[in-house]
């Protein structure tokens, strides 16, 4: 899957880990929501683009580390062509060029600051 | 602007391998593995303006190695990186003039080019290219 720079958030998201139950029960929730809403901006660029939107189905997103990382991007396994589709959509293909959908660093960049929001919430309502 | 690219590819290229700037040009068959050195915002190197001797500047750029295997992309991505990031995230280039500093930012993607034939394997990893202008005491 592609990755986006999403240290700061995870970062803070490790740092929470630490913190009481009640604040690492709540985490997962805010990774999952983070993740739905980055997933339906990159679905939706996809699908925008007219030569690349059956790639849009491509992507998805897994749930790691304890609900405290979100992967998301083209699934790009052998044989899986729309993955790698996508990821041309996104980066261009072996000759250069060709890379005409929104970088995923857009999506995330778009949802980050809910997501510090929510997680600061979550911290606000325990101190 | 200009300067730091040729300089990045002609490092590049003391692998043995050639290094393309933008794109494999038109009507060029290209070689079984090489590098493309690409600008992350899309556009072409050639169309970049020149820069003044005063200023100072970030650039995010793609390394693409294209090979026909994914071992032979991973294994010729990972040979740059160590050549151009050797402390692990930053490395520094030679350009007259300017302080040259290239830092790693991330992996980014290994997939498939199917558009071709043969089918081409891509590895890329994502960099942060600065220039400033060097200092006058350092350069003499």
């Amino acid at each position: 899957m592609a990755s986006v720079d999403d240290r700061e958030i995870r970062a803070f998201a490790r740092d929470l880990r630490g913190a009481s139950q009640r604040v690492v029960d709540q985490v997962p929730g805010v990774i999952k929501k983070g993740a739905v809403e980055v997933k339906k901006q990159m679905v939706e660029e996809m699908g925008g683009s007219r030569s690349f939107k059956g790639a849009a189905r491509s992507i998805s997103f897994d749930i790691l580390d304890g609900g405290f990382t979100a992967e998301i991007g083209p699934v790009s396994e052998p044989g899986e062509v729309p993955g790698d589709l996508a990821v041309i959509a996104y980066f261009g293909g072996s000759s250069g060029g060709g890379g005409t959908v929104p970088d995923p660093v857009g999506a995330l960049n778009a949802d980050a600051p809910r997501m510090e929001k929510a997680l600061a919430d979550i911290l606000g309502g325990v101190l | 602007m200009r300067d730091e690219l040729d300089a990045l590819k002609a490092r590049a290229e003391t692998l043995g391998r050639e290094a393309f700037l933008g794109s494999v040009p038109q009507r060029t068959t290209p070689p079984a593995a090489y590098y493309l050195i690409e600008l992350a915002n899309g556009a072409r190197p050639d169309d970049l303006p020149l820069s003044e001797a005063t200023s100072a500047w970030d650039l995010a750029l793609r390394i693409k190695s294209v090979g026909l295997t994914f071992e032979q992309a991973l294994t010729f991505l990972a040979d740059a990186r160590d050549l151009l990031v050797p402390l692990g995230r930053v490395g520094q280039l030679a350009v007259a003039g300017r302080g040259v500093t290239l830092l790693f930012v991330r992996h980014e993607a290994d997939y498939v080019d199917r558009d071709v034939s043969p089918h081409k394997h891509i590895s890329l990893d994502t960099f942060t290219l600065s220039s400033v202008p060097a200092d006058p005491d350092e350069e003499s």
